[in-house]
């Protein structure tokens, strides 16, 4: 009897384990959840309401940040660097998510952006590509986003 | 040269009898009257501006108050809509000009706007501050974009027909509006009479509603004729 109820908590302890795991290593592959209209952006402090713009990362500590731009999340990333691969963005057309490492973006003076940084992204090229031949602007890479958006 | 100038006389005269006689052919109802309050009126809080000196100093002479209920001298409700809730079926395009929002004095202006489905919507910045214009719609996309420049504007279109549509700015808290977007363009908002006027209200039978953020909706039947004056007044109380 003992030798059951110590292989159930043995069994037990080893599920547990194992679905910790899982929510860390989940935490680090898919964004945060970002409650629009509810949620405040943590570089501005302005409430996240639209969801073509919000982009979210997990920092050093592994705490989640939401931003209600890219404009945002990029002088967030400045003082506290982020890791593309654990960064996303919003497709400015689809808004789906798309890992930040393999979006494309586009500065342009033709969006209005809830910072006003006028930074969108595509989860394309083609797409990206498509927004400039129709509303101007020019691509900008991930690297290059702090040096832009600290000259606005 | 006298025949040019008889056939111009002649023209102009058919042009001219032609535009009267559309416009009498299609002279729709206009319905008008008054929202008024039943029961003592309210004297509306001073707004507390907090630390934002900046915003008082803009207010030397006049403090304003909070807006969401006010009743004017006449006994009349200000900022009510009033609107065809149903009977129109009729096609309908928005109107090109834009309806315009401001921020003066730390204050939104008007306090209720209303706009056609698709039609612009303008936001701007008239003080000299940062302000953000965030909307809290159900229906309609949600925003909140900021405006730090004075002089800013930005312009929106709402698709959806959507009634109370909150306004915030997220730097003053007290400051706070409605934007009412309608499916057609019989809609009127009550003003310092307490009075309103819906135009070309085509002949038929109507649904007409009255909507008060604090004293609630009414709703009348209403028929109307072509060239017809109808007045139809509301009475609202605190609920």
């Amino acid at each position: 009897m003992c030798g059951i109820a110590y292989r159930n908590w043995i069994t037990g302890f080893i599920i547990l384990i194992l679905t910790v795991s899982g929510c860390v290593g989940e935490q680090g592959r898919r964004p945060p959840v970002i409650r629009y209209g509810r949620d405040v952006c943590d570089e501005c402090r302005m409430i996240i309401s639209e969801e073509r713009f919000s982009a979210a990362s997990f920092n050093s500590e592994g705490e989640a940040v939401r931003f209600d731009g890219i404009g945002c999340l990029i002088r967030y990333h400045v003082r506290h660097p982020l890791h593309a691969e654990k960064t996303w963005v919003h497709d400015y057309q689809s808004e789906k998510w798309v890992q930040a490492d393999s979006a494309f973006f586009v500065s342009t003076q033709t969006v209005a952006t809830p910072m006003g940084s006028g930074i969108v992204a595509f989860a394309s090229q083609s797409e990206a590509a498509r927004f400039m031949s129709d509303h101007g602007g020019t691509s900008v890479e991930w690297n290059n986003l702090p040096a832009l958006v600290q000259t606005q | 040269m006298k025949t040019i100038k008889q056939i111009s006389i002649i023209g102009g005269f058919l042009i001219a009898t032609s535009l009267l006689s559309s416009s009498l052919l299609y002279a729709g109802a206009t319905v008008s009257g008054k929202v008024a309050f039943e029961g003592a009126a309210p004297t509306p809080a001073p707004i507390n501006f907090g630390a934002e000196r900046q915003c008082a100093l803009m207010h030397k002479d006049k403090m304003p108050v909070n807006e969401d209920l006010i009743v004017n001298p006449n006994q009349t409700v200000k900022y009510a809509l009033v609107y065809v809730k149903d009977g129109f079926t009729g096609d309908v395009s928005a109107p090109a000009a834009p309806v315009e929002v401001d921020q003066n004095g730390c204050m939104f202006t008007p306090h209720v706007a209303a706009a056609m489905a698709g039609q612009k919507v303008v936001f701007k910045n008239g003080d000299a501050l940062l302000h953000n214009i965030r909307t809290e719609s159900k229906l309609n996309k949600m925003f909140n974009i900021a405006q730090p420049i004075q002089g800013m504007s930005t312009q929106k279109v709402f698709q959806e027909p959507e009634l109370g549509i909150r306004l915030r700015c997220d730097v003053h808290f007290w400051m706070s509006a409605y934007l009412h977007v309608l499916k057609n363009q019989f809609f009127s908002v009550t003003g310092d009479d307490g009075t309103f006027t819906i135009k070309d209200v085509p002949a038929g039978t109507y649904t007409l509603e009255v909507w008060h953020e604090k004293l609630g909706t009414q709703t009348q039947t209403i028929t109307v004729a072509d060239g017809e004056t109808k007045t139809v007044d509301f009475t609202l109380k605190k609920q």
